[in-house]
């Protein structure tokens, strides 16, 4: 039981991350950001490349920094290029895409397609807590991951920064008409987005270790945690919980093979029935 | 020349990809990033109905066909009342799936070792069997999605997806049903996207998941874009890009997984160059308005 | 553009028995908390031009969309010629049923020319589908839309900007455009959201002859919102005012605009 619940918080970890990744150029930016799924690769290739010079946690600040350094630049000079045409969430769509090759071959490139890992702790059996084994690498995650949800839900509902990126997510119209930064408020978001994915694959980069097209599926996980749970952070939280429970579960009847079919079912269920998740926050719609 | 012709085969089908997509992304204005999803629909169809049973090679395509048809109208049921951008994530997630399923499925689809051995169309005794005769084949088939796709585009149809594409609320005004246009579109493209896939597995009697998979459909979608998507020519161009560019990088004797990232490379920055300086692409009429509020 | 109808009509309009072609029974719509449509009643008459005024905000068009299906209204029933279903119809099928409308931001396909726009609202063409976008026989099917279309464009009295790019036409071309798209539709019931706001004078005057032409001559009946008081004077049967979501005048356009209730809510 203990361990049950130690491999759902496990998987949750990863979610959660990669799903705050998602969220936060979704709803501040209001665009899909698919680049995402490259960030989440450069993270842990910027380690192992600073690493043996600054070492190992020399290497993972650098390696968030210059992530949410990207990010931000990207929002910056392409983005923000392209935010006031009609044809925005396309041109963003495309943009995102482009960027992902470009990081993703980058990487393969230099590195090749070869897994690598983050080495952290030698490879041992793990240690029994609270009644279940978990490695150490496996509590660094699960313990990185719940930090990083307090720490968002403090700075994202309670906050005042918190605010003001909602406020954009939902009108950034009455936002300037307020005097609010839009583009300011949105180059945060994106840099911070692109933090969160650069941790998420730092940590699966520890865990399973990192080939250039590490990004996708954890990409695709965050993004059915956000429509499942919800667009806001409990919500995410939310969405990583069930989707952990229904891998747990599947896992008895269903081959681990087919487990991101069950995410995708997930999605497309929720999606037809419910597309504002657990938590409602209301679903941008054909309409007036 | 075999070689030529094998690579005028693979233009020919790449062009079958790209201007179906471009009924759905160029004049609809429906991204979807699942086209070679459908692409690997047909070809695996028509590879396990070729080396599994002894049907005639239609079969293959008709279940392709169908199989599309069937997913194309369950993601857009789905997402099409929604925001686009749903509908984007839904063929997202339906790309990583099949993917996952061509890896995965080993008893059906031999999962990365892939299927070998499909035989070459029989068509009432013709047997399809050389570059030529191939060429051929292919090369009507391709002549007739082109003009498929292009009387769609120039019929009252196809001024009503441009419609959409422009304001899907004034289009809805009008009393068109713009969610059958939408999903029609929709399952059109896919279902000729699988054709293609159907033709290429009996061309090269040889398919893996390695095709089909996500990047390819971004491959596939730049490549559309930088052609000039809404355009008739446009998705061509695209597509002879997409066949010879790897030949042109090869001549400059690059090993090839380099050559393949530098190729993709090119493309992203091609794409981001392309959207936001010349958003018509190489060849397209259609450029975005910019919106001169602020 | 002569109608068989327009005996009937002058006849209903002088024994003052006329159909009520849309009507509204207390119908509510609310935003998170404010009532941008508070109970509203109101019953149009076959064959009318009424004006709807109020300030910004008293919900005008919002009672515009609900109607249309653009929103969906919280409480109250819809009937349009005695169908009762239309508060849950989809835009497009309410549409079809014969109420046109124009949008206060003006919508159009602006790359088409007018002349495409106008054959993109023909309803029922043969081309729509898609069996009949590849076998359909299109020459003289085009001929035959592109000639319907000239004829409507040729009505309003921009038949000579046929071929011009409807972003390439001036703001009142542009609106009578857009009432051009609703009667090659088919409209009966024409919604029209302002439409001579920020027109120059003399176009605007063309505009109102054209909605009284089409009362007259072709039986169509126009609900109107306008600001432009001198407009709603020339061309109005009835004028109904609205404030915060309710009506809160109805009658002949001289006695509401002179109206105490109206003027004080104007001017808060």
């Amino acid at each position: 039981m203990a361990q049950i619940i130690a491999n759902t918080l496990l998987y949750m970890a990863f979610y959660v991350m990669t799903g705050f990744a998602f969220l936060l150029p979704f709803t501040v930016c209001r665009r899909i950001d698919l680049s995402i799924a490259g960030f989440i690769a450069l993270g842990p290739y910027l380690v192992i490349t600073t690493a043996p010079f600054i070492g190992l946690a020399g290497g993972v600040i650098t390696a968030i920094a210059s992530t949410t350094v990207a990010g931000c630049l990207l929002q910056k000079l392409l983005f923000e290029k392209v935010s006031k045409r009609e044809d925005f969430s396309q041109a963003a769509l495309l943009i995102s895409l482009g960027m992902l090759f470009i990081l993703q071959n980058g990487i393969s490139l230099v590195f090749g397609d070869d897994r690598y890992r983050i080495e952290t702790w030698p490879i041992e059996p793990g240690q029994m807590v609270l009644g279940a084994r978990l490695s150490k690498i496996q509590l660094l995650i699960i313990g990185v991951s719940i930090i990083s949800v307090i720490i968002a839900w403090y700075l994202f509902e309670i906050r005042k920064v918190g605010k003001m990126l909602r406020a954009v997510a939902i009108d950034s119209d009455l936002c300037h008409a307020v005097g609010i930064d839009v583009g300011g408020i949105r180059i945060l978001a994106a840099s911070i987005g692109a933090g969160f994915a650069a941790v998420a694959g730092i940590l699966i980069g520890c865990d399973t270790g990192m080939v250039p097209s590490m990004g996708f599926n954890p990409l695709l996980m965050g993004l059915t945690c956000v429509i499942v749970g919800g667009s806001r952070i409990l919500g995410v939280a939310c969405g990583a919980f069930v989707l952990s429970i229904a891998r747990n579960i599947g896992i008895v009847w269903i081959a681990s093979q087919w487990q991101d079919a069950v995410a995708f079912t997930v999605l497309l269920i929720f999606l037809i029935f419910r597309p504002q998740g657990f938590l409602g926050t209301p679903v941008r719609k054909v309409s007036l | 020349m075999d070689y030529l012709l094998h690579l005028l085969i693979l233009t020919f089908i790449f062009s079958i990809l790209t201007v179906s997509l471009n009924l759905l992304v160029g004049h609809t204005g429906l991204f979807t990033i699942a086209h070679a999803a459908f692409f690997g629909l047909g070809a695996y169809s028509s590879a396990i109905v070729g080396t599994k049973s002894n049907a005639p090679f239609y079969i293959g395509f008709v279940l392709g066909i169908v199989l599309s048809i069937v997913f194309s109208y369950i993601i857009s049921l789905a997402t099409l009342r929604l925001h686009e951008d749903y509908f984007a994530i839904a063929t997202f997630g339906f790309q990583m799936i099949l993917f996952a399923v061509f890896q995965n499925w080993i008893a059906m689809t031999n999962g990365p070792i892939g299927i070998a051995g499909v035989p070459k169309p029989n068509i009432m005794g013709w047997v399809v069997q050389s570059h030529f005769e191939s060429l051929v084949f292919i090369g009507v088939c391709t002549i007739a999605c082109w003009i498929f796709i292009n009387r769609l585009a120039v019929s009252a149809f196809g001024q009503v997806l441009r419609a959409i594409r422009e304001d899907e609320i004034y289009t809805q005004a009008l009393g068109k049903n713009c969610f059958r246009y939408k999903s029609s579109a929709s399952a059109i493209s896919g279902a000729m996207a699988s054709l293609a896939g159907s033709l290429y597995a009996h061309h090269m009697t040889y398919i893996n998941p390695a095709r089909f998979s996500v990047t390819d459909s971004i491959l596939i979608l730049s490549m559309v874009i930088i052609g000039g998507a809404g355009s008739r020519l446009g998705p061509i161009v695209g597509a002879i890009i997409l066949v010879t560019l790897p030949e042109a990088l090869r001549f400059l004797g690059l090993p090839s997984n380099v050559a393949a990232n530098l190729r993709q490379i090119l493309y992203g920055s091609a794409l981001i160059v392309c959207i936001i300086w010349r958003p018509q692409g190489l060849i397209g009429k259609f450029s975005f308005r910019k919106d001169e509020n602020s | 553009m002569k109608n068989k109808d327009q005996n009937n009509i002058k006849l209903s309009r002088s024994t003052k028995k006329r159909k009520i072609i849309l009507e509204t029974k207390c119908l509510h719509k609310h935003f998170d908390g404010t009532k941008a449509v508070n109970g509203v009643s109101l019953a149009i008459e076959e064959g009318s031009i009424v004006s709807l005024i109020g300030p910004n905000g008293a919900g005008k068009t919002t009672l515009f969309n609900v109607v249309t299906g653009f929103l969906s209204a919280d409480a109250g029933k819809v009937v349009f010629d005695g169908i009762h279903m239309i508060s849950k119809m989809a835009p497009y099928n309410i549409a079809r049923l014969g109420i046109g409308r124009t949008f206060q931001d003006l919508r159009l396909i602006r790359r088409l020319t007018a002349m495409e726009n106008v054959c993109l609202a023909l309803p029922n063409q043969k081309g729509d589908k898609v069996i009949g976008a590849l076998f359909g026989r299109r020459n003289r099917e085009e001929k035959r839309r592109r000639a319907e279309a000239m004829n409507w464009l040729g009505y309003i009295g921009i038949g000579e900007e046929a071929n011009t790019l409807a972003e390439e036409l001036s703001y009142g071309q542009q609106k009578l455009l857009t009432v051009a798209c609703c009667l090659a539709l088919g409209s009966r019931l024409l919604l029209l959201d302002e439409p001579v706001a920020g027109v120059n004078p003399a176009l605007a005057e063309k505009i109102l002859e054209l909605l009284l032409r089409l009362r007259n001559e072709e039986a169509k009946t126009i609900l109107v919102v306008e600001h432009n008081m001198d407009a709603v004077m020339k061309v109005s049967d009835r004028v109904v005012a609205m404030d915060e979501g309710q009506i809160i005048a109805d009658g002949k356009p001289k006695q509401i605009l002179e109206s105490a209730a109206v003027i004080e809510a104007y001017l808060e």
